[in-house]
C-alpha cells in the first residue's frame, strides 16, 4: 500500500513538475512574442520618420529648385515681381474671370495694385495699353490665384466665364499676356473631371477594402484571402 | 493630368495581366489601383492653395510628390501600413501603380509642349509632352473602360475569375 501511494505521490509530483515546466515555457514564449512586436513596431515607426524626413527634404528640394511646378514662374511669384517678368515667356493654367467688353480692362487701371507699383505705373502712361483701352472687343481676363492677366488675341466668344484657359505666352506690360498657345476647358468639362476622378478614387478605394482589411492587433492591412 | 478613372482602369487592366502570369499575387492588384491615385493626392493642397510656401523662410512644394522620388517614398510609407509578410510586395506595387501613374501624365496636351520634371530628383529633365489627351477629354476613360472590360472578360473565362 505504502509503495503504490509514493508511486501515486510520484506521479503527481511529475506532473506538477511538467505543469510548472509548461507554464513557465508559455510565459517565455509570451514574453518573447511581446518583445518581437515592440521591436517590429519600433521599426516601422523609425521607417515612417526615416521616409517622412526625406519626403520633406525633397518636397523642399523640389520648392526650392523649380520656381514654379516646372520651370516658369508661378502666378504668385509673377504677381508680385511682375515688372521682373515682363517679356517672360510663362506657362499657366487659368480660369476666366472676365469676358467681352472694354470695362474689364477698366477694371484692371482702376486696380490699386498696379497703380502702387512704380513700374507699373510707368506702363499705363504706355501708348500700347492706350490702344487696348480704345480696343473693347478682344479681351478675356483669366486669373491665377491672385493674378489678373488680359489674354490678347483670345476670341472671347471662345470661352465664358468659369472655363479654364492653360495659357502659354509672353507677358506684355500692363498685366497682358500674348499667347503662342492656349487650350480652354470649358467649365463643365473642368466639373466632370473632379467627379469622375472622385469616383475613380471611390473605386480603388473599394476594391482595396475588398481584398484587405485591417488587423487591429498588428494594426496592419492584412489580406482577406491568401492568393 | 490625366483623370483618375483612366488611372484605376489601365491600372487594373495591366496588374490582372501581370497578376495571370504570376508577375504579381492577385490581393495586390487592388494595391497597384491605389499607386495609381495616390500621386494625385496632393492636388488636395493645389485646392487649398498651400501647394507652394515657405515653412521657417524654406520654400516648399508639393509637386515633388508628383515626380519618381515623391512615388518611391510614398510607395514605402504605404507598404509600411501593410503586414510584414506582403510588405515588399506592397511597395513594388503602389510603385508599379505611381509609375504607370506618371507615364499616363506624360500623355496630357501641355501649352508649352513640355510635361513636369517627373523624373526628380534623379534629373530635372522636363520631357516633351505627349500631347495626346486633356485630363477632361472623355474618349480616354471611355478607351480604359473597353479595354479593362475586355481584360476582365478575358479573365473570367479563361482560368477563372479568382478573388
Amino acid at each position: 500500500m505504502a509503495e503504490a501511494e509514493a508511486v501515486a505521490v510520484a506521479e503527481a509530483e511529475a506532473v506538477a513538475e511538467a505543469v510548472a515546466v509548461a507554464e513557465v515555457e508559455a510565459v517565455a514564449e509570451a514574453v518573447a512574442a511581446a518583445e518581437a512586436e515592440a521591436i517590429a513596431v519600433n521599426r516601422r515607426f523609425g521607417l515612417v520618420v526615416v521616409l517622412l524626413v526625406l519626403l520633406g527634404a525633397l518636397l523642399v528640394g523640389f520648392g526650392s529648385r523649380f520656381d514654379g511646378t516646372a520651370a516658369y514662374p508661378d502666378a504668385a511669384e509673377i504677381d508680385a515681381n511682375y515688372a521682373d517678368h515682363v517679356g517672360e515667356r510663362v506657362h499657366l493654367w487659368t480660369e476666366v474671370v472676365a469676358v467681352g467688353a472694354g470695362g474689364a480692362d477698366g477694371a484692371n487701371r482702376a486696380d490699386g495694385v498696379d497703380g502702387a507699383n512704380g513700374a507699373d505705373g510707368a506702363n499705363r502712361a504706355d501708348g500700347a495699353d492706350g490702344a487696348d483701352e480704345a480696343d473693347s472687343t478682344a479681351n478675356v481676363v483669366v486669373a491665377a490665384g491672385g493674378l489678373r492677366l488680359t489674354v490678347t488675341g483670345l476670341d472671347p466668344s471662345a470661352v465664358a466665364v468659369g472655363d479654364r484657359v492653360q495659357v502659354y505666352g509672353e507677358l506684355r506690360p500692363g498685366r497682358r499676356i500674348a499667347p503662342a498657345r492656349t487650350v480652354v476647358v470649358p467649365a463643365e468639362r473642368q466639373q466632370s473631371l473632379y467627379t469622375i476622378s472622385a469616383f475613380a478614387v471611390c473605386l480603388a478605394a473599394a476594391a482595396f477594402l475588398r481584398q484587405w482589411r485591417l488587423d487591429r492587433q498588428s494594426r496592419s492591412f492584412v489580406p482577406r484571402e491568401e492568393n | 493630368m490625366a483623370d483618375l478613372l483612366t488611372h484605376v482602369l489601365v491600372a487594373y487592366a495591366a496588374s490582372t495581366l501581370a497578376a495571370r502570369r504570376g508577375w504579381l499575387p492577385r490581393r495586390h492588384v487592388s494595391v497597384v489601383l491605389v499607386g495609381a491615385v495616390a500621386p494625385d493626392a496632393m492636388k488636395a493642397t493645389v485646392v487649398l492653395g498651400v501647394h507652394r510656401g515657405t515653412i521657417a523662410g524654406i520654400p516648399y512644394s508639393t509637386w515633388g510628390f508628383h515626380t519618381l522620388g515623391g512615388i518611391v517614398l510614398t510607395a514605402g510609407l504605404g507598404a509600411l501600413v501593410i503586414r510584414e509578410t506582403d510588405r515588399w510586395l506592397a511597395a513594388r506595387a503602389l510603385l508599379a501603380g505611381g509609375v504607370s501613374h506618371l507615364l499616363l501624365d506624360l500623355l496630357v496636351i501641355r501649352a508649352d509642349g513640355v510635361a513636369p520634371p517627373y523624373l526628380y530628383p534623379l534629373s530635372g529633365w522636363l520631357p516633351p509632352a505627349g500631347n495626346l489627351y486633356l485630363s477632361s477629354d472623355l474618349w480616354p476613360p471611355l478607351l480604359a473602360l473597353c479595354l479593362a472590360g475586355v481584360v476582365a472578360a478575358y479573365d473570367r473565362r479563361v482560368g477563372g475569375f479568382r478573388q
